[in-house]
């Protein structure tokens, strides 16, 4: 997936308003955080921990976490 | 043997989500109902406990059933009215069935029917009982705290009361069961057994969402528990098929534990159920825990989208982790 791609589905998923940048800072719920779950396996089945989307506060860490191969 | 009848009893007092929404003004109810499928709650009044909802749901399926046939159960509940003794025990005595029966507890949540329907099997096979009354009950809002509106939306009370009889065909198949223990600290009542004392002065916290709550009460780890069915509910459902020679073509509905409406539709994405075989109905009840499966496959009989014949997968999961899946024949 295309890193543009990857933010924009977010964006519309986690319905953040306004532009979404790799370093704007995210607050995930607990229902923010199953969308990301959801999102991450559906995409990538790629299983994380919630204890590693707690330390989640921008996108660019949510990337890391997705982890690099998996985004061009 | 076979499930000759269920019914199910749901305690008056019920919770909307208009009133959720009037106690946390900050808490979107349409946005919640949209996420977890559930407009409203039956909740037990302050002197009513899991036993009573038992005695109602058991009394109502014995209107059906000559209770003097009735000679074990099962009662599966994790809200008891005492530590001994055993609530099935008290319940034998408030039914007014014969003293020559059976009767135990045991202490399973989500996946308790499924569990229960094993023990029953195991029961009348062995030719221990012929018709065992099989009863879950329970009333995760004692276990919630007040504040804590996340799993006060989630959870609901209510009992279902099934009736297992041995039968000339059989028509339980065979079971797949798990537990994986590692998990017991996402679903969790930390204080009030012998472990940890109920602690009056303990601390209270609040997570990300704002829900207040403290370890005399229930703690539930959405995410990791969203993580754990992800990882165990497909394979399951495989393995349940496998194990019964079956294939997910030829099974005519599947009952999951309705959890809540967004862990369904993601699960039955991703095993790849039809939605047409796919029950999902938790609007009025909420999560009853271990009696989702009684009341939807009860409410699929009524609703003739299960008809006499068919093929239904049930599938249970949750704190323990527990989790197990049979296939009946209705």
């Amino acid at each position: 997936m295309k890193k543009i791609d990857f933010i924009n589905e977010l964006k519309e998923l986690l319905e953040i308003e306004g532009e979404l940048l790799e370093t704007t800072p995210l607050h995930l719920t607990s229902l923010s955080t199953l969308t990301v779950i959801v999102f991450l396996d559906e995409n990538f089945n790629k299983r994380v921990k919630a204890v590693d989307l707690k330390n989640v506060s921008t996108i660019k860490d949510l990337i890391n976490l997705t982890g690099s191969e998996f985004l061009i | 043997m076979e499930i000759r009848t269920i019914e199910y009893y749901l305690p008056e007092n019920v919770l909307s989500n208009e009133l959720l929404a009037n106690e946390f003004p900050e808490w979107d109810a349409e946005k919640i109902n949209e996420k977890i499928g559930i407009n409203q709650r039956h909740v037990v009044a302050n002197d009513e406990t899991a036993l009573d909802l038992a005695f109602f749901a058991s009394e109502k399926v014995l209107k059906s059933f000559d209770k003097d046939l009735i000679d074990f159960i099962l009662l599966c509940t994790q809200s008891p009215d005492y530590y001994l003794p055993t609530s099935a025990c008290i319940l034998q005595n408030r039914l007014d069935l014969k003293t020559s029966i059976g009767a135990l507890d045991f202490n399973l949540g989500c996946s308790g029917f499924v569990y229960g329907l094993a023990l029953a099997k195991g029961l009348i096979q062995t030719r221990i009982a012929t018709n065992v009354l099989l009863v879950t009950a329970e009333t995760y809002s004692k276990h919630i705290h007040p504040k804590d509106k996340a799993n006060r939306s989630i959870f609901g009370d209510g009992a279902a009361a099934t009736i297992i009889s041995e039968s000339a065909v059989n028509k339980i198949f065979e079971f797949e069961l798990g537990t994986d223990g590692s998990g017991m600290n996402n679903l969790i009542v930390h204080n009030g057994a012998f472990r940890n004392k109920f602690n009056p002065s303990e601390k209270e916290t609040t997570d990300e969402s704002g829900n207040l709550s403290n370890n005399n009460y229930l703690y539930m780890n959405g995410p990791e528990i969203f993580n754990f069915t992800i990882e165990n509910v497909p394979a399951l459902v495989k393995k349940v098929l496998v194990r019964n020679s079956l294939s997910l073509e030829s099974i005519d509905y599947v009952i999951f534990h309705q959890a809540n409406k967004y862990m369904l539709d993601y699960l039955r994405k991703k095993v790849k159920i039809p939605i047409e075989k796919f029950y999902q109905n938790m609007e009025n009840t909420g999560n009853t825990v271990s009696s989702t499966i009684p009341i939807a496959l009860k409410d699929c009989i009524e609703k003739n989208l299960v008809k006499k014949g068919d093929k239904v997968l049930l599938a249970g999961f949750g704190v323990g982790y527990s989790w197990g899946a049979t296939i009946i024949q209705v």
